[in-house]
């Protein structure tokens, strides 16, 4: 039973934390563009690969596949999750299970003004998103929202180049200078993370951890704090079912003066999954399960609150 | 022998690896102003203490190092080793070794302008420097430089605020906006970072790890391969002698067409010296040699060539205040 894990990058946790799982059942494979990915060293065995926008792609990764006996892959980076939601059926028919959610959810989530749109219509709050700036600038005479706001690519992968903006002027330049830009309303509260697993077979939410994120850099999660939260519990699942998400997801949330705000949605592992490994949350080990055949149970809520995260770096030398 | 590293901050993995070379009859201790900064979990023992700036400050620390019996005391902060080269005598009453530069040492590594005056003087090769617009603009039409240039704080931590500006509109609107910018030469060329052991009784650098940068990431380099050369081991060891150093440095530099060019000193364990570490160099042994009243001879060059070291982030996690 081997797992492909494409694009692994800095990600040896992840790749470790497979390896244990399986615990001999079978080997950890990885695949990276760049030799220089530290990830591809804790693998079992691992393969360079052109870019994921090479036209080959995709018959590369299924040669490998067959080659190689994998029962499962699996990526950890955005651009290619539309790549493997879109192939789908090809690995299915070479018996290779790709752990990604439906192709228009994919699509879904990295459209950020689509989301948002996705959000109101179904009743969920989500910080208010306008890709028309006269439409944003009037709404701002009329008092419904103030500066600071964020101005971000409609598009575009974690938090880099976000700009907190705070006058017309500065949207103005921003607007002429970039293409698909969307303005959002700045979110003034605390910040959560939400790692969460959604059987395979069943389609149900079996596994939700939150935390609470304390520092960000470069849009990833840098300290957090595990804590539990019934009602945002609750939100989470109505969402996940709402949608139909499969596989491991990750969502940021806001709060603000009480109410939640669904920020962003990243349907694989999130930068901050290891916070909830660590404290039990095993997906690994209910993605093994998962295709072998069998149903995960319900874990959510199992694990303890106040247990802190705190990211630094290790090193993978190559001789 | 004891050591204290005050402000160690997210380098948990130096203070494992530190301990892991002095072995079980020594203790690694830490400090910091907040409980949410990782070396703390890695230590013997930790303190949280106010920040530096905090008049009580000096104190406390003096109160860890004779409770904890610390022979040794460092700093993985910048502005700190100047606080500790200040007080050198005092922690030397106390039979404490500081392992920071001599003030005026600590005081040109910590302003990057003073250093390059500094290496101007000592004619030690170094790219073009201007501590302002003003006389950017002066050498600008001379044409004595011209874009792109780097931009860089003078008094920076690390590589943070550190870019390259294209032209004379935005360095410009920089310059209004942030001070105590630094202009540079930009040099398309090779970043090499060098890992240095400045004996504590000869003053000579005794070790040497040189190691190119591959990649450029956040606050340093992500992926670095080791190198050796004669050269830049000689023009290190030049510089070393200029200055009065005192343990462990970080030397950055850039070479390109033949030339090393010396950018800047962080006269404290470099963020890669796990690099080193790794390639068998052992500075802590270096440390206790040193506590020990034994002088470091100098051995240069005894690692291996083209050993690649990739970065990645780890999670660690902290229940109670302790390491689960």
């Amino acid at each position: 039973m081997n797992i492909l894990i494409l694009s692994c990058g800095t990600r040896n946790k992840i790749i470790q934390y497979f390896k244990k799982e399986l615990d001999g059942r079978g080997q950890v494979i990885a695949t990276d563009c760049s030799e220089l990915a530290p990830a591809l060293y804790d693998a079992d065995r691992f393969f360079i690969v052109p870019h994921v926008d090479n036209e080959n792609y995709i018959e590369v990764l299924l040669s490998i596949c067959k080659e190689n006996n994998v029962k499962a892959v699996l990526s950890l980076i955005d651009p290619e999750l539309s790549v493997l939601a879109a192939n789908k059926q090809k690995f299915l028919n070479i018996g290779t299970i790709p752990i990604v959610s439906d192709y228009e959810i994919v699509e879904l989530c990295f459209n950020k003004y689509e989301m948002y749109q996705f959000l109101i219509n179904n009743g969920f709050k989500a910080a208010r998103s306008y890709i028309d700036k006269e439409e944003f600038f009037k709404d701002v005479e009329l008092g419904e929202l103030t500066y600071p706001v964020f101005v971000k690519p409609v598009k575009g992968s974690a938090s880099i180049n976000i700009n907190k903006v705070t006058s017309k002027d500065e949207i103005e330049l921003l607007f002429s200078k970039y293409e698909n830009l969307m303005i959002q309303e700045y979110m003034d509260g605390i910040e959560y993370g939400a790692d969460v697993y959604v059987d395979m077979i069943t389609n149900e939410p079996v596994a939700i951890f939150i935390k609470e994120k304390i520092k960000m850099r470069a849009g990833e999660t840098d300290k957090s704090v595990s804590i539990k939260d019934d009602k945002l519990i609750v939100l989470i699942k109505e969402f996940v079912q709402n949608t139909g998400f499969k596989g491991i997801i990750d969502i940021d949330i806001f709060k603000v003066n009480g109410e939640y705000y669904i920020s962003e949605v990243n349907p694989r592992f999130g930068g901050g999954y290891p916070h909830a490994y660590e404290c039990g949350v095993n997906v690994p080990g209910m993605i093994i399960k998962n295709i072998i055949g069998r149903e995960n149970k319900s874990i959510i809520g199992q694990y303890e609150e106040g247990i802190y995260m705190m990211k630094y770096s290790e090193i993978k030398i190559r001789r | 022998m004891n050591i204290l590293f005050c402000s160690a901050g997210k380098h948990g993995q130096l203070i494992r690896d530190i301990k892991l070379s002095l072995g079980k009859d020594s203790r690694v201790i830490t400090t910091s102003n907040s409980n949410m900064v990782p070396s703390l979990y890695f230590a013997d023992n930790y303190y949280i203490v106010p920040d530096i700036t905090n008049k009580n400050y000096l104190d406390i620390i003096i109160d860890i190092c004779k409770k904890e019996n610390i022979n040794a005391i460092t700093t993985m902060l910048d502005v700190e080793t100047v606080l500790l080269a200040r007080n050198r005598r005092l922690f030397e009453t106390l039979g404490i070794e500081v392992l920071t530069p001599y003030l005026a040492t600590a005081k040109i590594c910590l302003d990057k302008y003073l250093m390059y005056k500094f290496l101007l003087k000592k004619n030690i090769n170094t790219m073009k420097t201007f501590c302002d617009f003003k006389h950017f603009e002066r050498a600008y039409s001379n044409h004595e430089i011209s874009f792109p240039v780097f931009i860089k704080p003078r008094f920076g931590r690390g590589s943070e605020g550190a870019r390259i500006v294209n032209d004379y509109e935005e360095l410009k609107t920089v310059c209004e906006n942030e001070d105590n910018i630094l202009i540079q030469e930009y040099i398309d060329g090779v970043d090499i970072d060098v890992d240095v052991y400045v004996d504590t009784i000869s003053h000579n650098a005794v070790s040497m790890f040189a190691k190119k940068k591959l990649k450029k990431g956040l606050g340093g380099a992500s992926q670095t391969v080791s190198f050796k050369d004669k050269e830049l081991f000689a023009f290190v060891g030049d510089f070393v002698k200029k200055l009065k150093f005192n343990g462990p440095i970080d030397i950055d530099l850039f070479y390109k067409d033949g030339r090393y060019y010396l950018t800047e000193v962080n006269p404290r364990f470099g963020a890669a010296y796990l690099h080193a570490f790794r390639c068998g160099l052992d500075f802590a042994k270096l440390i206790k040699n040193n506590i020990n009243g034994i002088e470091n001879e100098v051995l240069l060059g005894n690692y291996e060539e083209d050993i690649i070291m990739m970065f990645y982030n780890s999670a660690l996690i902290v229940k109670n205040g302790k390491r689960v």
